[in-house]
């Protein structure tokens, strides 16, 4: 039996499903929503209690962190290598200067508006690019972080994949498991009858249509996309996915950025690497490598897959 | 003619009166009012009387619905749904959809 459970933490809907022999739900799938909710209080930048929000408010320090703020930290930095330094946690300044000062909730609430202030016109023009992750001081033995004064941590969507990994991991031990946190996929295992899961990914251009339906036995799937959140900064289009080259909104050609990975982490730093990058850089990204495939939806409409992509396109049996 | 004197007596008396109570009212109107708007030197003088007070009509509570006062709202029943295995998905997709975060 399929148990579902639905819930929202993050400012994104979350999905998690076990598949069992019992009929009764399994009493671990219960904890889960307890669980983000932990992992948000420790990880949000949008809780000025949190314990992220509390370690940027000492930025020039060496503070110690908790176990769930340095396994995510670790995840970052892991991204930062994966991505040569396209996914990076220290792109928050820019990110509020582009308009993103709140979360996807309330973003939501006005998705296309207009951030405009006097001296808007000069900045958009300035480049600002992001400080470097080494820049960061550590201490792995007793996991203190010590970040340069004026710089600030946003894990972003690095959190949200690590968080649904660690879901599935607890949840695994029920029978197989499916987390999808924000539109980021992670499956511990084929289904009990040994079929893949079957994960659509959504159309940009037609809301609530699916533009294809990948099979999945386990690893991950995250989708990186411009197409949703954007508003306008002096007249210049802005969106979330920020370059850490320039400081800037990526310029890019790619809509969406669909990738599948061994594990959710790395499927999510992919796909946005890959949306900055643009689709020539992104293909090659995507072809240089046996472990991941990818799909990408340009802004003209034209739809790239990788070589391989087939092999998760249709049911084994 | 006697008579006539002492109702005249009696109608200054009576204007008399009134005429104090009438100034002794206005006195304490008035006198009230300037102590709110006059203060000592350095003194800061708060207004005892602002405009009328914006009044809320009370919440029109539909049947079946609560007034929270205070404390955090309450989060829907999170419940977990069982289906036999086999898709899964909903209106033909997936057992979920991969897509840009939205809420």
């Amino acid at each position: 039996m399929m148990h579902r459970l639905d819930f929202h933490a993050m400012g994104s809907k979350m999905l998690a499903i076990v598949d069992c022999q019992h009929e009764s739900p399994p009493a671990v799938l219960r904890e889960a929503p307890l669980w983000f909710e932990e992992w948000e209080q420790a990880l949000s930048r949008f809780r000025s209690d949190s314990e992220l929000s509390q370690l940027n408010l000492r930025a020039g320090e060496s503070v110690a962190v908790s176990q769930v703020l340095w396994d995510v930290f670790q995840a970052s930095r892991e991204a930062e290598e994966w991505t040569g330094g396209l996914v990076n946690p220290l792109i928050l300044d820019a990110l509020v200067y582009a308009g993103y000062d709140r979360s996807f909730d309330d973003l939501s609430k006005n998705p296309f508006r207009s951030v405009d202030d006097p001296m808007s016109s000069f900045f958009a023009m300035s480049d600002t690019s992001v400080p470097s992750v080494h820049e960061i001081l550590v201490d792995e033995a007793t996991h203190r972080i010590h970040l340069p004064r004026a710089t600030r941590l946003d894990f972003g969507g690095v959190a949200k994949g690590w968080s649904a990994h660690q879901a599935v991991e607890r949840l695994k031990e029920a029978g197989p498991t499916l987390v999808a946190a924000g539109g980021d996929i992670a499956v511990s295992g084929p289904q009990l009858d040994s079929e893949p899961w079957p994960i659509s990914v959504a159309d940009p251009f037609r809301g609530g249509e699916y533009l294809e339906m990948l099979y999945l036995e386990q690893g991950g799937v995250a989708t990186s996309g411009k197409d949703y959140h954007h508003w306008t900064r002096a007249g210049i289009p802005q969106h979330h996915i920020i370059d850490p080259r320039t400081g800037l909104p990526a310029e890019t050609d790619i809509l969406t950025a669909t990738v599948i990975a061994p594990s959710l982490p790395q499927a999510e730093a992919l796909a946005k690497a890959i949306l900055i990058s643009g689709s020539r850089a992104g293909l090659d990204w995507l072809d240089g490598d046996d472990r991941w495939e990818g799909l990408l939806v340009l802004e003209n409409g034209e739809r790239l897959d990788s070589r391989n992509l087939g092999k998760y396109l249709q049911l084994a049996h | 003619m006697h008579n006539k004197s002492k109702n005249w007596t009696d109608i200054q008396f009576i204007i008399s009166s009134i005429s104090v109570a009438i100034t002794l009212g206005l006195w304490a109107v008035f006198a009230s009012q300037q102590k709110t708007g006059v203060g000592v030197a350095g003194e800061v003088v708060v207004p005892t009387q602002g405009p009328d007070p914006i009044v809320a009509p009370p919440p029109q509570l539909l049947p079946g619905q609560k007034l929270l006062l205070g404390g955090t709202a309450p989060q829907p029943p999170q419940q977990i749904v069982v289906t036999k295995r086999g898709g899964g998905g909903k209106k033909g997709g997936g057992a979920a959809t991969t897509g840009s975060s939205r809420p």
